[in-house]
């Protein structure tokens, strides 16, 4: 069970990783200034903060269970109604079961654990839908058609299944894709160099792209897309990142002293062109600074960013509002600074569609789901069972 | 954002939370800090922070450098475009590209910044908009309270054009030496610079520096820069930088120094480390840089100007006044992460 006692522990763990990091910042505690009566105050904060809209994720909290596999929780699952398959299933994070550690088992919030199968995946969604015996469990479907309605600073809950809320943020970004082939491109290289001058140098178009193809030549000037002036080359790539590939655009240039416009047909992005941002060794340190990131934390079609602190264990279970509405599923812990969500509006549309069948996805689950284990002498649903009740089943956190 | 603790139980909790009640009894309450005890309240508080957010995104800007590669975020305070950034992310850099959360992008002058406070100012250049530049009004970190709500906007990882720069709630842990203070909004490299707000939308710090727990994320207080405002406005560069900051490339050259006393013009040497570029080519604590290559140095942010513009290993010949004499050595740079002592 988890609970908002924060930040005690926070002090001593302050402590002890500074000792571990070789990069580490020698930084004093922030808590060491702190009166007691500080510290229980910032204590008592948390715990209202966690307290105050439990309420809310009750109703959610009852369609979550938790994932097993040889008796480690590896993460939860939140149960739907797919539009295509007769009885309810259940959604979870694909890559944290596909790890053959053995079969799946799930436990429900009542404590009553049973087995499950894999049904098909979304393989870009990093999702799973797994089938059990609903004839003789029952586990109320999630309500997806009261989608909540979010915007920048929302307020959202991780429902865990004892109707606790394990993780709360945020929403940090809005709905978006992570997948560099979903920007739209031009294909040309931007001269960068002169931000003061007018237009946008082009010092090389890339051989057969969009703009090769609306006839842009080198050295072309770039006065304004759709007819909006540029500010810089900044300002022109992000405006054609945010437009979807295949989308035209009126693009106003200079050759010459002649003024010209020609439309383009966008491509899409297939490599990372970016300026110089942070050196990637740094952000590697800092994105697992105070965080354990998912093993899959990119690449995802859509989702919703949190400053929720969740961990990579608790994907799978459903997010709400404050209103008790839903806001998506958790998928990923991505860094110190940000977790990621399936928007409910997206599982709505993937649950009315086909997953990908087994036979067609690299699994190891779907190979050991045929050979029954022959080493293991107890029945996993058993084995997890006789665990939570000695209250020894290993959370994720210890594997 | 405020977070749970994974490691203890219920009853743990109901025991503490017990201990805690007795200890207040006993002693003087402190300044309370605003705490949800019911789901209106905290759903006024998701209003608040909501409003905030549409209010200050638009002036949550995105700086780098073409010089020295360096990448920061800061935030526009007044309608004439001024901003406040961190001073590492300035250093070195004479202008800056601004980028403006919808892409808009204009360019900036870097005027002052005091490294031992890790801020520093910027001046947008280009023409003021009809209405001004998007900006936030100032703050005053001195009264906030531990436990009191924030909110911290900033380009995490660098500009993203196919995203707003990153939400995060958060609250106020402890004020800190020097007008820094900490809070449990988690940062990243990228969000150094970047604004830190109350619930008002005022700018009560800016960005600085991480530690490895999620509550160690530290920021330079409004009131320093208050305090500094004038002579950071004028362009003056002083003071040192912590070994702490978000951004300190260890690929910057360097030539081994702790530049100190401040003389006009140039650069005092307060101390020399053993073995550095400095010290190889027989610089001495209190040299006065007065000139490197063929370009003058007349204060702290001109030197580190001038050195941005090489790369570790290349030669620089550095001119320094020692005591009536002038010396003129040939330094070696070296590179941060190898000689700036952690």
């Amino acid at each position: 069970m988890k609970f908002p006692a924060v930040i005690v522990t926070c002090a001593w763990m302050g402590f002890a990783s500074l000792g571990l990091a070789q990069h580490s910042v020698i930084m004093p505690d922030p808590m060491e200034g702190l009166s007691r009566q500080e510290k229980w105050a910032l204590i008592n904060q948390a715990a209202n903060f966690y307290n105050a809209p439990r309420e809310k994720v009750a109703t959610a909290a009852k369609s979550t269970v938790t994932l097993y596999q040889a008796g480690t929780r590896v993460s939860y699952g939140t149960v739907v109604r797919h539009k295509m398959l007769g009885q309810p299933t259940i959604l979870t994070k694909w890559s944290e079961i596909n790890r053959a550690r053995g079969p799946l088992v799930a436990v429900t919030p009542e404590g009553k654990g049973f087995s499950v199968g894999l049904t098909g995946l979304y393989p870009e969604h990093d999702l799973a839908l797994l089938h059990y015996d609903s004839a003789n469990i029952k586990l109320p479907p999630l309500d997806l058609s009261q989608a909540a309605s979010l915007e920048l600073g929302s307020f959202i809950l991780l429902a865990q299944p004892d109707g606790e809320v394990g993780s709360m943020g945020v929403v940090s970004v809005e709905d978006r894709s992570l997948r560099e082939g979903d920007k739209a491109y031009l294909g040309v290289v931007m001269d960068f160099s002169k931000p003061d001058e007018q237009g946008i140098a082009l010092k090389h178009i890339m051989p057969g792209s969009a703009a090769a193809n609306a006839g842009l030549q080198q050295g072309d000037i770039i006065l304004a897309l759709d007819r909006e002036d540029l500010t810089g080359a900044m300002e022109m790539r992000t405006l054609l990142q945010r437009l979807e590939p295949g989308s035209k655009v009126k693009v106003t240039y200079r050759r010459g002293n002649v003024r010209k416009n020609t439309t383009v047909e966008l491509g899409s992005l297939s490599e990372n062109s970016s300026i110089r941002r942070i050196p990637q060794e740094r952000m590697d340190v800092m994105e697992r600074m105070g965080a354990t990131p998912s093993g899959r934390r990119s690449d995802f079609p859509s989702v919703i960013q949190s400053d929720m602190p969740m961990q990579p264990y608790d994907a799978g279970a459903p997010v709400t509002d404050l209103d008790g509405n839903i806001a998506g599923i958790a998928i990923a812990r991505g860094s110190r600074i940000k977790s990621f969500i399936v928007p409910a509006g997206t599982i709505r549309e993937l649950l009315s569609t086909h997953p990908l069948p087994l036979s067609k996805a690299k699994s190891r689950m779907s190979r050991m789901d045929k050979t029954a284990p022959k080493n293991q002498l107890e029945n996993p649903v058993d084995q997890v069972m006789r665990l939570l009740g000695k209250g020894r089943a290993a959370d994720g956190k210890n594997r | 954002m405020i977070y749970p603790s994974h490691n203890m139980s219920m009853r743990t909790l109901a025991g503490i939370l017990m201990t805690a009640a007795c200890s207040i009894l006993v002693t003087q309450p402190v300044a309370s800090a605003p705490s949800p005890a019911n789901i209106s309240q905290l759903k006024s508080l998701e209003t608040k922070v909501k409003g905030v957010v549409q209010k200050v995104l638009p002036a949550t800007v995105s700086l780098f450098s073409f010089d020295t590669g360096a990448s920061g975020s800061g935030v526009v305070v007044n309608k004439d475009g001024l901003i406040l950034t961190a001073g590492h992310v300035v250093r070195g850099a004479e202008q800056m590209t601004v980028i403006f959360p919808n892409g808009k992008q204009a360019t900036g002058k870097v005027l002052g910044a005091n490294y031992t406070r890790d801020t520093a100012m910027v001046q947008i250049l280009d023409p003021r908009p009809r209405g001004g530049w998007p900006h936030a009004n100032v703050g005053d970190s001195r009264k906030l309270v531990s436990g009191d709500l924030v909110i911290a906007l900033g380009h995490a990882g660098g500009y993203d054009s196919v995203r707003t720069p990153p939400v995060r709630f958060g609250r106020l842990i402890a004020h800190g030496h020097d007008h820094f203070l900490s809070t449990d909004c988690a940062l990243i490299g990228g969000d150094s610079g970047g604004p830190l707000f109350d619930l008002n939308g005022r700018v009560v710090a800016i960005h600085s520096s991480i530690g490895y727990h999620l509550s160690m994320n530290n920021h330079a207080g409004i009131a320093g820069v208050l305090q500094d405002w004038e002579k950071l406005k004028k362009g003056e560069t002083w003071g040192r930088l912590g070994g702490s900051s978000l951004l300190d490339d260890p690929d910057s050259p360097v030539i081994g120094i702790v530049p100190g006393f401040s003389t006009k013009p140039g650069v005092g040497i307060q101390h020399v480390f053993e073995g550095g570029p400095a010290h190889e080519a027989g610089l001495r604590t209190g040299d006065i840089i007065y000139r490197v290559n063929d370009r003058p140095v007349s204060d702290l942010g001109a030197l580190h100007v001038v050195i941005a513009r090489h790369e570790p290993g290349e030669i620089i010949q550095v001119h320094a006044y020692r005591g009536q004499n002038s010396v003129s050595r040939k330094v070696k740079l070296g590179r941060r992460g190898d000689i700036a002592p952690r």
